[in-house]
């Protein structure tokens, strides 16, 4: 089973995707590998976004603090009821962020310290489960996936811009 | 690093338009934003300064449809410009599949462009990419405008590894999606990992 697969099975079936308005798995260069909301496209911008507020946040940091391991820290931007909550955590050696977006919550410190947990379980999770993820599987894999590509396939890929 | 899921056959690869301030970086995926179907695009993402400068990066995500049964999905990029946004270029870098550097054709924007050029070389190889092995397009932006440097001048200052050119006047769309069509195809090509295990 592959890793976004398994992560996936993972949200559901704990309910772990249900903690929050917006959840998402993201790894570090913004690509999504989970998200609850149903609508692809805002789960690409989440990730975007997500990555992005956390790696400045890592090169302000570094200014003063050099190396502190990053899955030492979390990222926050909250009122007492709403916003926003990074944690980091390594999926087979993956650098991801899961991320909450969150509003109307009674106790937000309960929300940041179950997605610390979850964060913690599902690491513990995918090093047990020790899948071959996609990302193992691309690099191990050999070649490239696409040995060629001509014009017309280009075009129609392109088809629907009308261009 | 592109992101390919061979059980539910999706690729995802990121696009980093590059180049000097106002070259003409977001006008690209404004245009590109403008012209792709509902469906296919989602919310384009601006961090801007009050002057609508690139602050931090415009970001769309764009749903191209299928290649040989693979849903492909583009991450597309801009960096800002400016020259004191170093440390943001660096971090949209990470992660890159493939760049187009758009450069300004205005000829008193040469040493911008060079500068810039240099300035992508040394953050990529900080992050062990060397830009003659990354997919990359060359676009001369802003053809339209008096004073421009020759074609043949902009490849021969700008150009030295060889990449794919094109002309373009972004503002008014010329160029663009042939630019974005063939950075795709360089990036689908240098996709690593065949079907077989």
């Amino acid at each position: 089973m592959n890793l976004t697969t398994l992560v996936k099975e993972f949200f559901i079936e704990n309910e772990f995707n249900m903690i929050s308005n917006r959840v998402a798995l993201v790894r570090n260069d913004g690509t999504v590998l989970f998200a609850n909301s149903l609508n692809s496209m805002e789960s690409a911008n989440i990730g975007a976004l997500a990555s992005g507020i956390w790696q400045a946040a890592q090169s302000l940091n570094s200014l003063v603090n050099k190396d502190v391991p990053e899955k030492h820290y979390r990222l926050a931007f909250d009122t007492s009821s709403e916003g926003i909550y990074l944690v980091p955590t390594q999926l087979n050696s993956v650098s991801c962020y899961l991320c909450c977006i969150f509003k109307d919550q009674i106790n937000p410190a309960k929300l940041k310290q179950n997605m610390r947990n979850i964060a913690f379980l599902l690491e513990t999770f995918i090093r047990d489960e020790s899948v071959s993820t996609s990302f193992p599987s691309q690099t191990t894999r050999t070649g490239f996936l696409f040995e060629n590509i001509t014009d017309k396939e280009m075009d129609q890929l392109f088809g629907f811009t009308g261009n | 690093m592109s992101f390919v899921n061979y059980h539910t056959k999706e690729i995802n690869c990121k696009i980093v338009y590059y180049g000097p301030g106002l070259g003409g970086k977001t006008t690209n995926i404004q245009h590109v934003y403008q012209k792709v179907s509902a469906k296919a695009k989602g919310q384009m993402v601006t961090l801007n300064t009050e002057n609508e400068r690139t602050l931090f990066f415009d970001f769309l995500p764009l749903d191209l449809g299928q290649i040989r049964g693979f849903k492909t999905r583009f991450h597309l990029y801009t960096v800002p410009g400016q020259v004191f946004y170093e440390a943001s270029r660096k971090l949209i870098l990470r992660g890159v599949d493939g760049i187009v550097f758009v450069a300004d054709s205005q000829v008193e924007r040469m040493e911008s462009n060079i500068e810039s050029l240099e300035g992508l070389k040394k953050n990529l190889a900080e992050q062990g990419h060397d830009l003659a092995k990354l997919p990359i397009v060359m676009q001369w932006n802003k053809r339209d405008l008096p004073n421009i440097a020759s074609t043949h001048d902009m490849q021969q200052k700008l150009n030295t590894l060889d990449v794919p050119t094109f002309e373009a006047c972004a503002l008014k769309g010329e160029g663009v999606f042939d630019t974005l069509k063939m950075i795709s195809k360089l990036v689908l090509l240098n996709i690593k990992g065949g079907l077989e295990d």
